[in-house]
């Protein structure tokens, strides 16, 4: 038993060695329940989910601490599977292992829900504390198992993180708190019934075990699955009886290789095909035809006008995704490369030739993921000016695919794929969101996409141009930040201070 | 394991150094202090260390771990900024990292593709130094292989196969034949003896105390200082 407490303290030592673990455990309640809280209720009273605004907010709780314990659940499998092997065979035994990053997966989980809840307390109160905490504590061990089970499953710790993030993202935005859970396909999503549990709303499909009896069997279950894998993992390796072990040439190459570099990562295409089709197409399947106010500038004057809630729901989803996929390939594309791309700067390259070859990259990646997206937009909804629509998704995509590198940069690989997952979620999912009102949130005004969402979003609905401020304020993005990718290629080509 | 023996030296070898010949690398007085950490506590790795290198020889670089010894070959290099002092290179160079730095999904021909580019080499001239290095070093089997399919080995081969694909004058080697076979360490020995008998210089770290008769003159990293 002794034994087993140091085991777990030594792994809850390593978890919070890791910075980013701590980063997401002071941002992640920050910005679900603190920030997003109101706006997230709105949103969802809106869409046509659970109607008392006053409960909508909780979920945004277990939301925040399904995502952490995930990530937690994540880590805490994938990055010791080697070393808790050796500990196993240096006569620990697997199951006083087993037993170490339960008990301390389990104490991350509560600190997870901890943190949720008290942030959920400070933004909105708690009307029904035994349900909130809970129902929290449902989501957190879920996604436990989950992150757990990807860890067990998945050796890549950035596309195990993407996994992880992907079945968070689309269980919440197109879970029963965002959009009414009406559709049988949602029923399916991990947190399906433990959210309605934290709503106090009955689902009427959930049989004999009731709404209560699947999230607990959510909980097991997928505690059960992160167990058996991780076992099964383990023992077939314990079985064994011991461990085996010219400056236009160069651009021009410096562009084909980048592009064929960039081709042949198997998670991007993945996600290109996968998270429009599941984002885009799914809104508008799932969003119930309701009138919803919008204001529109038409022919020189600003007037609100009535949509279908379906249009707007699948306009914006445009943006958010396509700012979701164009910022990870910035973060792809550059920040994996930078020592390499150094030592090509050292051999002869350029730094402008190296800058035209990644920001060519990131281009065509962004023109990529734009088509994509509008491609499958296409399928459910025509704007009325579909060449300002595309310009603008375009330039959400130049904008996020450049914010990629910088934050890729800053955060490395692994840290800046979740910093790059809340940033797009809070400029154009929250910030920029004509569904909260007829108008996005006056503080969304200093964040990057507002010109960029404003012209598409004018262009979905109207036929003409009347965007030119908002043109100008995208163009100033583009060229800051153009400017500040520039100032980081610069950087490789001169010696480092350390 | 193979039964060659290493490589003869075509040349004596010397302690002393080699400052009157005419230099290919100069360093002096080089001064290196890291930052670490929250509270940016000062770490000094180089107090006074001074190198100099002719063309023709083959130098070992070696001392204690944390010593300094890769901290130096890279201000020497130029991709780590010095707190003081004076680096003088003459002629192309060639540089292979301690730590293989590659594009893992870009195979060993693009990888050459693109270092010869780097290099200014015209087509035919890279074709046959790239194919002489695969043989070499025995690994052109793997020339369409991406490095993230590489073993550390054969990555390690690929590190070393860059810096030595324009035949540069100066070489600087941070521990180059880590993860080698016996077969490949020793025809890397022979590889530098060869560069170095064609009037080329080489630097190298190196940690295994059999390479010491393999150079002909030894610097010792100790106390931010270099001696001999």
């Amino acid at each position: 038993m002794k034994v087993t407490g140091l085991l777990t303290w030594r792994y809850l030592v390593d978890y919070a060695r890791r910075p980013i673990n701590l980063v997401l455990l002071v941002l992640v309640p920050i910005i679900f329940v603190a920030l997003a809280a109101g706006a997230i209720a709105d949103f969802a009273r809106i869409v046509g989910g659970v109607q008392d605004a006053s409960q909508l907010a909780a979920p945004t709780a277990g939301w925040a601490a399904a995502f952490l314990a995930g990530v937690a659940g994540f880590f805490h499998i994938l990055g010791s599977r080697q070393a808790d092997l050796r500990l196993s065979l240096a006569g620990m035994g697997t199951r006083r292992v087993l037993a170490g990053r339960l008990i301390s997966a389990s104490v991350l989980a509560i600190v997870a829900a901890g943190a949720a809840v008290g942030a959920l307390a400070l933004r909105t109160g708690i009307a029904d504390p035994g349900r909130v905490i809970a129902g929290t504590l449902m989501f957190a061990l879920i996604y436990l198992g989950i992150g757990a089970a990807v860890g067990a499953s998945i050796h890549n710790e950035v596309n195990g993180s993407l996994t992880v993030i992907f079945i968070w993202m689309v269980d919440v935005f197109l879970g029963p708190a965002m959009a009414g859970g009406g559709v049988w396909v949602t029923r399916l999503f991990p947190t399906h019934f433990a959210t309605l549990v934290m709503l106090d709303a009955s689902s009427g499909h959930a049989g004999p075990l009731g709404d209560l009896g699947w999230a607990l069997a959510w909980t097991v279950g997928s505690l059960a699955l992160a167990i058996w894998l991780y076992s099964v993992r383990s023992s077939t390796r314990t079985g064994a009886s011991h461990v085996k072990s010219g400056s236009w040439s160069r651009l021009s190459t410096g562009l084909k290789l980048g592009f064929r570099e960039y081709r042949r990562n198997i998670a991007m295409w993945v996600l290109l095909v996968v998270v429009p089709v599941f984002f885009i197409s799914l809104s508008f399947y799932i969003t119930p035809d309701e009138p919803a106010p919008i204001q529109l500038a038409d022919g020189g004057s600003v007037a609100t006008r009535i949509v279908s809630m379906v249009d707007l729901h699948g306009a914006i989803m445009v943006p958010i995704t396509i700012g979701f996929l164009a910022g990870l390939a910035g973060l792809f594309i550059v920040p994996g490369s930078i020592e390499a791309d150094a030592r090509l700067s050292l051999a002869g390259f350029r730094t402008r030739e190296i800058l035209a070859s990644r920001l060519g990259v990131i281009a065509v990646a962004a023109l990529l993921t734009t088509a994509v997206s509008l491609v499958v937009t296409a399928v459910d909804f025509s704007p009325q000016n579909w060449a300002w629509f595309a310009a603008g998704n375009v330039a959400v995509a130049a904008i996020y695919g450049m914010v990629g590198v910088l934050v890729g940069v800053v955060f490395g690989r692994l840290g800046g794929l979740y910093v790059m997952f809340l940033l797009p979620f809070v400029d154009v999912g929250i910030a920029q969101n004509v569904m909260f009102s007829a108008a996005p949130p006056d503080w969304g005004a200093f964040l990057p996409a507002r010109g960029a969402v404003k012209i598409l979003v004018d262009a979905a609905f109207t036929g003409g141009f009347d965007q030119a401020g908002a043109l100008w304020g995208t163009v100033a993005w583009l060229v800051a930040l153009g400017a500040a990718n520039a100032a980081v290629f610069s950087r490789i080509a001169h010696p480092q201070k350390s | 394991m193979s039964n060659r023996e290493p490589a003869p030296r075509t040349t004596p070898a010397r302690t002393t150094s080699s400052a009157g010949a005419a230099a290919v690398l100069a360093a002096e007085r080089i001064v290196k202090t890291y930052r670490r950490g929250w509270r940016r506590d000062s770490v000094r790795v180089l107090t006074d260390a001074n190198l100099r290198l002719a063309a023709g020889e083959i130098v070992g670089l070696v001392g204690e771990n944390g010593s300094g010894k890769s901290t130096l070959m890279k201000i020497l290099v130029g991709s780590l900024e010095k707190d003081s002092g004076r680096v003088v290179r003459h002629g192309s160079l060639g540089y292979c990292p301690q730590n293989p730095i590659l594009y893992e999904r870009l195979t060993c021909d693009e990888h050459f593709e693109l270092f010869a580019r780097a290099y200014g080499l015209e087509l035919a001239v890279a074709d046959r130094s790239q194919q002489d290095l695969y043989d070499e070093l025995g690994f052109d089997q793997y020339r369409q292989s991406r490095v993230e399919e590489l073993s550390g080995g054969t990555r390690a081969k690929l590190n070393l196969g860059l810096a030595l694909l324009h035949d540069p004058d100066l070489l600087l080697l941070d521990e180059p034949y880590a993860g080698f076979d016996w077969d490949t360490y020793l025809r890397f020995w022979e590889l530098t003896a060869d560069r170095r008998d064609r009037g080329r210089t080489v630097l190298i770290i190196s940690h295994f105390v059999a390479d010491e008769e393999r150079f002909d003159r030894i610097v010792h990293l100790k106390n931010g200082k270099t001696e001999g």
